[in-house]
């Protein structure tokens, strides 16, 4: 007895083992499926957002090396190759003093050729010439060799000088001075009362050997106020003279023999003690004796000489002191400013960002950012130098620039403009996602208002009041649809659809008007049909007569449609609509796209909303119906109220899917990423933008991560619209749940 | 409205043939030579029935034979299921249902149907009631606010959901929707019922409530009940029917279907040897 219980308990005992094992196995293989799932999903959101992060990583500033000369005030300006790998000073006394940039050590000194005693120099942003004026009236260019690592090589290169004798005597000068192309400068000095002197030479490296022509011209005008710097573009067209009382000339010098006077105009309330042209030449940024930083373009002006006049564009976290130096950047439209405390700001235009503040002791007397933007070099009053290197790797990106309202350089009013590249390198790049975001809840709204009528009335129909033979053929071959590939929709909306829109528009919305009409007309025969008639079909089958109604309908359509135009539009509706309306037709616009996308989003949404409406239970059908309701209102007062977590779900798959959707807009529209609310021109998308830019985005550039953030973005808007749909369905669904 | 104003055609050619025993009541409902298909395979053979107005019947009979078909004949339910197909004549008041000038509509109406599952839609109690007259075009808030309260008051469910109008009708118990389910077949005001096992899913108690209201409606319904409680068709009912494969056995007054039936098969379903 004992005995075969306990054996009992023992078969029983491993067969309770057994089953809690196989569940437990269970329990933790599903477990590991869903959680796999989720680990997946946050990989990837963390992968994009981990792309992106660098983006928002603030700029700094490290000196590496300070370097002391012997007579330290002799020094005037300084400037590096390429490679930070040689950096030279330019000393009063007529000397070229090279040291290395890693350590600060001084490396050579060279003779400037027939210069003793240097007044004034100024170094070009590219660092490879430099202008230099001595106490006699006397100029020369110096010109170092477009490449070069270390002091030998430029020995062996040569060094080679332009000297011009200045037709104006200035006694303690100020200028400016820039460099476009090979040997082309143009260079303004000025300093005491007489007028300013344009330095012009073009065209000097047609002819090798020969020498270049120099070309003065003075900037003359009646103003009393003293000249208190001066600037000049690198494409020698502008000139800005600016003065201690804040007012400042410009200056069209695009004709070197006949400068133009074009715009006074008051850049500051006090005396502006620096100035100088950001990358490009469309900005002048501006220092002032109280510290401030502004900058300026140039925007169409009807009124001025020559159609252009300045513009204020942004001002900048001031300084302490009077700015003293500004130096700006050769890859990107950062620039640096310096004060007479020591201070030194990192700028970026675009956005109006000051990035970095940094404390010195003496004042700033000079600054250079290094050709490749990775370093930047102080030259303080004390004559010594700070190098330093500079980590700045994605000035362009900030929520302000990327969301915000910019105005942009040339520009006098800001704007949301995506414009990543340009034909130049000095070109201002514009990354605005509002006009993204814009047309990609555009796109998806016109898919939206083409795809939700008919997909949601098309499951309707087929669920609640076709024939059951009839649904077994549509509803296969609507899922059909959704297996055509999205290129292929894109390609027949680009390349038939948008041309045959174009020409036949009206006919377009004459039989979209007249569609539902036709049904009208159709079921109207229907009722003035016998019974006896009616009764030989079968219920559901009331197609046959449907269809024939549409066709006569459509066929109607395009015959009355040209007509219509004739009569509404005088021929044109295109014509028409530009002339009376003005506005554009293009012909990849927007009706474009809700059809292609709405065509491809139309089979998700049909599918789960027909899914929700055959899913409402019969029984409930059949109540209502036994109350006496016809089929109409029990869709309706019933059938739809219960399914309407069902097909809420269904319309918010489909905007997902069409605001995730690329190939359709990428082909269908024109990419223009413009912020019109019309039907008539295109958009450009999120999905599209990174398809369309991604293949040109330096890899790991600032493009590169914001088309990463875009598609964060894009992760983050889809989330965002699942779980509000969600949300929604659940509360829907709390209160239509049946048993 | 009733009926008689909506159906046309009235056909009364065949009002003469009559069953015996039921002559001296008011005929509601005729059925002759009722023949149904779903497909190709038969599933009612020659039905012929007279049910009367005011009394309550009930069809009996195994599981399959065929009841809840004959039950669907009656207010055209059937034409809901694909592929039926139905030969012979139901007249109710005179008017052939099946003809080709009836309004179903109208028809299904007149002839309210409860269901073995109680199926409340997914609104609220009032709701729910005022369904029918809503389908009517009924907006006025008082003039449904009174046939709502006079119907839940019909089907005896007023005190226990006075208070709760404005509730999900899903959140009532079994026993309190199947109730619903009837206040809301009486609030379009029809002249006939047709329930098809109201209160298979019920506990006792219910049953009893459910019983009692039906009973309760025989004063101004025609009821026809299917059941497989035997009981229950001995408690309720005037007049019972017995279904078998597809055929009607036999029909009669109750108390004689139970006590001395003349079929063989009757008796041995009701003694409980088959079935
Ligand atoms: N929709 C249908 N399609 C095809 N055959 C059907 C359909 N409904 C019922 N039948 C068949 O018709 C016959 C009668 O079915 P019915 O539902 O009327 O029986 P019942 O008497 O109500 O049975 P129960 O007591 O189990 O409810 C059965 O053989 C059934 O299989
Ligand atoms: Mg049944």
């Amino acid at each position: 007895m004992f005995r075969d219980n306990s054996l009992v308990d023992q078969t029983a005992v491993r067969r309770r083992v057994r089953r809690v094992w196989s569940n437990g196995a269970a329990g933790f293989f599903i477990s590991l499926g869903g959680v796999g799932v989720i680990i997946v999903v946050l990989a990837i959101f963390v992968f994009i957002g981990y792309e992106t992060i660098p983006l928002w990583t603030q700029p700094s500033l490290t000196e590496i090396a300070d370097l002391h000369f012997s007579h330290p005030d002799e020094v005037l300006i300084m400037g590096e190759n390429e490679y930070r790998s040689l950096g030279y000073a330019v000393t009063g006394t007529g000397e070229l003093i090279f040291f290395s940039p890693s350590d600060g050590t001084e490396l050579a000194r060279h003779r400037i050729p027939s210069m003793t005693n240097v007044t004034f120099a100024a170094i070009d942003p590219t660092q490879k010439k430099i202008l230099a004026i001595d106490s006699n009236q006397f100029g020369l260019i110096l010109s170092l060799p477009t490449t070069y690592t270390q002091v030998s090589d430029l020995d062996s290169r040569g060094i080679t000088t332009t000297p011009f004798a200045l037709i104006e005597p200035f006694t303690a000068p100020i200028a400016d001075f820039s460099v476009s192309g090979q040997d082309d400068f143009y260079a303004v000095i000025a300093g005491d009362k007489s007028p300013p002197v344009l330095v012009t030479s073009r065209g000097a490296s047609l002819f090798a050997g020969s020498t270049p022509e120099i070309v003065q011209a003075k900037l003359s005008w009646d103003y009393s106020a003293a000249v208190s710097s001066v600037a000049v573009d690198k494409f020698g067209e502008r000139v800005v003279v600016s003065t201690t009382t804040g007012r400042a000339f410009y200056w069209d010098v695009r004709d070197p023999t006949n400068p133009i006077m074009v715009q006074s105009i008051a850049l500051s309330d006090t005396e502006i003690t620096a100035t100088k042209f950001l990358l490009g030449g469309q900005v002048l940024i501006v220092g002032d004796a109280k510290g401030r930083i502004t900058t300026w373009t140039w925007a169409l002006d009807s009124a001025s000489v020559n159609g252009l006049s300045m513009v204020r564009l942004n001002e900048f976290d001031g300084h302490t002191g009077r700015v003293t130096a500004i130096a700006s950047a050769l890859r990107n439209k950062s620039f640096i400013t310096g004060d007479a405390t020591g201070e030194v700001f990192l700028h970026y235009q675009t956005g109006g960002r000051t990035l970095l503040k940094s404390r010195g002791s003496a004042s700033t007397r000079a600054l250079t950012i290094s050709p490749r933007g990775d370093g930047i070099l102080i030259l303080a009053a004390d004559g010594s130098i700070s190098i330093d290197s500079l980590y700045n790797p994605y000035p362009e990106a900030s929520l302000r620039t990327l969301f915000g309202k910019i105005q942009y350089e040339g520009y006098d009013h800001p704007t949301y403009t995506w414009q990543s590249t340009g034909g130049t390198d000095d070109f201002e790049s514009k990354f605005s996602l509002v006009p993204l975001l814009f047309g990609t809840l555009k796109g998806a709204l016109y898919a939206m208002v083409f795809a939700l009528p008919v997909a949601i009335l098309g499951a309707l129909y087929t669920a609640l009041f076709s024939h059951p033979r009839i649904r077994n053929i549509v509803k296969p071959i609507v899922e059909l649809m959704a297996a055509l590939p999205s290129v292929v929709i894109g390609f027949i909306a680009a390349l038939w659809l948008a041309p045959l829109l174009e020409t036949r528009f009206v006919d377009a919305v004459v039989i979209v008007v007249l569609f539902p009409l036709s049904v009208l007309a159709a079921s109207l025969l229907w009722r003035l049909l016998p019974h006896a008639a009616k009764n030989g079909f079968l219920s559901g089958s009331e197609l046959i007569v449907l269809v024939p109604a549409i066709v006569l309908f459509m066929i109607l359509g395009t015959y009355i449609a040209p007509e219509i135009e004739a009569f509404l539009f005088g021929g044109s509706f295109r014509q028409w609509l530009y002339e009376s309306a003005n506005v554009a037709y293009d012909q990849r616009n927007s009706i474009v796209v809700g059809f292609a996308m709405g065509f491809a989003v139309i089979p998700i949404i049909f599918t789960i909303s027909e899914d929700a409406l055959s899913g409402v239970p019969a029984h409930l059908t059949a109540g209502s119906l036994a109350l006496g309701a016809t089929r109409w209102q029990t869709a309706t007062r019933v059938v739809l109220p219960t399914a309407s977590p069902g097909i809420f779900s269904a319309a918010m798959v489909g905007f997902g899917r069409a605001v995730g959707e690329t190939m359709i807009v990428l082909m269908a529209t024109g990419n223009t990423p413009v912020l019109d609310f019309s039907a008539f021109v295109g958009m450009r998308t999120l999905s599209a933008n990174i398809a369309v830019e991604i293949p040109e985005a330096p890899y790991l550039g600032t493009l590169y991560r914001i088309l990463f953030f875009s598609g964060l973005l894009l992760f983050a808007f889809t989330f965002l619209v699942n779980t509000v749909a969600e949300i929604i369905r659940q509360r829907l669904r709390k209160r239509y749940s049946t048993i | 409205m009733k009926t008689q104003d909506m159906l046309t055609g009235v056909d009364e050619r065949l009002s003469s043939a009559t069953s015996l025993e039921q002559v001296s009541e008011e005929t509601k409902i005729r059925v002759e030579a009722l023949n149904l298909w779903y497909g190709d395979v038969q599933a009612l053979f020659d039905i012929s029935i007279n049910l009367h107005a005011r009394r309550i019947s009930a069809f009996i009979g195994p599981s399959g034979c065929g009841k809840s078909t004959f039950l669907r004949t009656l207010n055209r339910m059937n034409d809901l299921i694909d592929n039926v197909r139905i030969r012979g004549k139901v007249v109710i008041d005179g008017a052939d249902i099946y003809s080709d000038s009836v309004d179903v509509v109208s028809l299904r109406r007149n002839v309210g149907m409860i269901f073995q599952k109680s199926n409340p839609f997914p609104k609220t109690v009032y709701e729910n009631v005022a369904y029918g007259q809503r389908l009517l075009g009924v907006r006025d808030r008082r003039v449904l606010d009174e046939i709502v309260e006079r119907s839940l008051r019909q089907a005896a469910l007023w005190d226990e959901v006075k208070d709760r109008l404005e509730e999900p009708a899903l959140s009532l118990s079994g026993g309190q929707m199947q109730r619903l389910c009837i206040a809301r077949a009486l609030a379009v005001e029809p002249e006939i019922l047709l329930m098809d096992e109201p209160s298979s899913a019920l506990d006792p108690i219910a049953t009893a409530k459910i019983e009692e209201l039906i009973v309760e409606l025989k004063q101004k319904y025609t009821i026809i009940i299917v059941t497989h409680n035997m009981q229950q068709a001995a408690r309720v009912s005037d007049v019972t029917a017995f279904f078998y494969l597809g055929r009607l056995i036999e029909v009669g007054e109750t108390r004689k279907i139970f006590t001395s039936p003349e079929k063989k098969q009757t008796e041995e379903y009701i003694t409980g040897r088959f079935g």
